[in-house]
């Protein structure tokens, strides 16, 4: 028995010291590695700042150890986010020369998650042609991360060809992970706008619907307005909701009619109609004076509010219905008043 | 070719060797500051022509630096470009206030900026 109680005292001993020298040697190994990677920096930061600043400069020599090629990997990374235009460009071209774009393809093979989330996005920021074949792959990831940020860089890089493949990505994952899909929407929106008609199309999920009409709207651009006129008339008052926003950012005095019409109907539950009634406000077209008007009259508070700020919003004839108010009966005059204080 | 000195301020390295190929390619002789605290000393030390400055630094932040170079006698008419993000119209307009000459939004591209640079320094009666 006493032997035992030694023998083990004795092996969690060794097994302390071992735990311990283990720990020192990582530190050591990663303190080591971190002053490398200082030490090769300014090269890499000069490699890429001279093939942006001289476009007809040869590609410089493929780095050949690993590290040289993941500081420069690195620093290019950094330069994508801060370029725009042709200059970002030669960054690309810097990171296809240098056999980079092809090992970070290379890493979205790998068994750990993180590692092909990281290279998904180092491949999704790259903007390079030559990544689509192993970005399409990912889009049947396992994880939905890497198939996300797949998806948002596909959209980018190839919205026509890839454009559905990526909203079915995002219709996939728009329930648990909303933010990310609304991304690659939002992506998509920009670099092809009539993608999006794709993800507010009807037979498509309500999150992914829901999130294009959002989308839509986010994106601010007069050619989007057709679509989102289109989803006023849709049965899911969520959409609806979201496209008025969407029209009253945009501003599309076009569509001040048809959200009159939502703004007066019944059967729409009262967050629908307000957000229609704020449009008309945002557009701030005088011909709907009359509605804003009648909608004042409202049984509903948050609706008669809108209403208020809406005829203040949309000028003269707007103030002067709010005057007339003034003088009508006292829940209809607390809402004129206050727009008019305010 | 020009030979005005220009003060680059970044806390990134990467943007300032960016902007500083740039510029060299350009003729400028370029002097770099990471911080604030090192740019309003470099501001003094090296008598740059004009100054980019990133808006957001730690320490001192553009702004600061900024407030500080207008408050000196011999850096209060001291040409400044400033790098802002995208869409921040506060910043514009906060820097138009306190004096800033030029402004480069981020992304950016180095080439317009070497452009700004020079019609900051032309205004301000530089002549290459």
């Amino acid at each position: 028995m006493i032997l035992t109680l030694a023998d083990a005292a004795t092996g969690g001993a060794v097994a302390v010291v071992f735990v311990f020298w283990f720990i020192m040697a990582e530190r050591c190994s990663g303190a080591s590695s971190r002053r490398r990677d200082e030490r090769l920096r300014p090269a890499a930061e000069l490699t890429v700042a001279t093939s942006v600043v001289d476009g007809n400069a040869a590609p410089p020599p493929r780095p050949t150890r690993s590290a040289e090629r993941r500081v420069l990997r690195d620093a290019a990374l950094e330069a994508l986010i801060e370029l725009r235009g042709g200059e970002r460009r030669r960054v690309t071209e810097l990171l296809e020369s240098a056999g980079l774009v092809e090992d970070t393809a290379g890493e979205l093979h790998s068994r750990s998650t993180t590692r092909r989330r990281l290279a998904a996005d180092a491949l999704a920021q790259m903007e390079s042609l030559a990544a689509r074949p192993a970005l399409e792959a990912r889009l049947a990831d396992r994880d939905a991360e890497v198939r996300l940020i797949a998806a948002r860089g596909l959209a980018a890089l190839a919205p026509e060809e890839c454009g559905d493949a990526v909203v079915e990505v995002a219709e996939r994952d728009a329930d648990a992970r909303a933010d990310r899909a609304a991304n690659v929407l939002l992506a998509l929106g920009v670099s092809n706008p009539a993608a999006l008609a794709r993800a507010l199309a009807p037979g498509r999920s309500p999150a992914i619907r829901r999130l294009a009409a959002s989308v839509l709207g986010e994106l601010r651009a007069a050619q989007h307005a057709p679509l989102l006129r289109a989803a006023l008339g849709d049965e899911d008052d969520e959409i609806v909701a979201r496209a008025a926003r969407g029209l009253g950012a945009i501003g599309d005095a076009d569509s001040s009619g048809e959200l009159a019409d939502v703004a007066l109907d019944p059967e729409r539950p009262p967050f629908v109609r307000a957000a229609a009634t704020k449009a008309i406000g945002a557009i701030g077209d005088a011909g709907v004076t009359r509605s804003l008007e009648w909608q004042l009259r409202s049984r509903f508070w948050a609706l008669q509010e809108e209403a208020a700020r809406a005829l203040l919003l949309v000028g003269p004839t707007g103030r002067e219905a709010l005057e007339r108010a003034c003088s009508d009966r006292a829940g209809v005059r607390v809402h004129a008043a206050g727009a008019l204080q305010a | 070719m020009s030979s005005a000195k220009i003060l680059v301020t970044d806390d990134s390295s990467t943007v300032r060797r960016l902007v500083a190929a740039r510029l060299a390619a350009d003729g400028y002789a370029v002097v770099e500051a990471e911080d604030g605290d090192e740019a309003l000393r470099l501001a003094v030390s090296e008598r740059p022509a004009l100054v980019v400055l990133d808006k957001v630094m730690p320490k001192l932040d553009g702004f600061e630096v900024v407030r500080a170079l207008r408050s000196r006698a011999e850096t209060k008419h001291l040409p400044i470009v400033m790098l802002t993000e995208r869409d921040a119209e506060g910043d514009v307009l906060e820097g138009l206030d306190l004096g800033v000459d030029e402004y480069m939004p981020k992304p950016f591209s180095p080439r317009e900026l070497s452009a700004r640079v020079a019609r900051a320094l032309a205004r301000n009666g530089y002549r290459p």
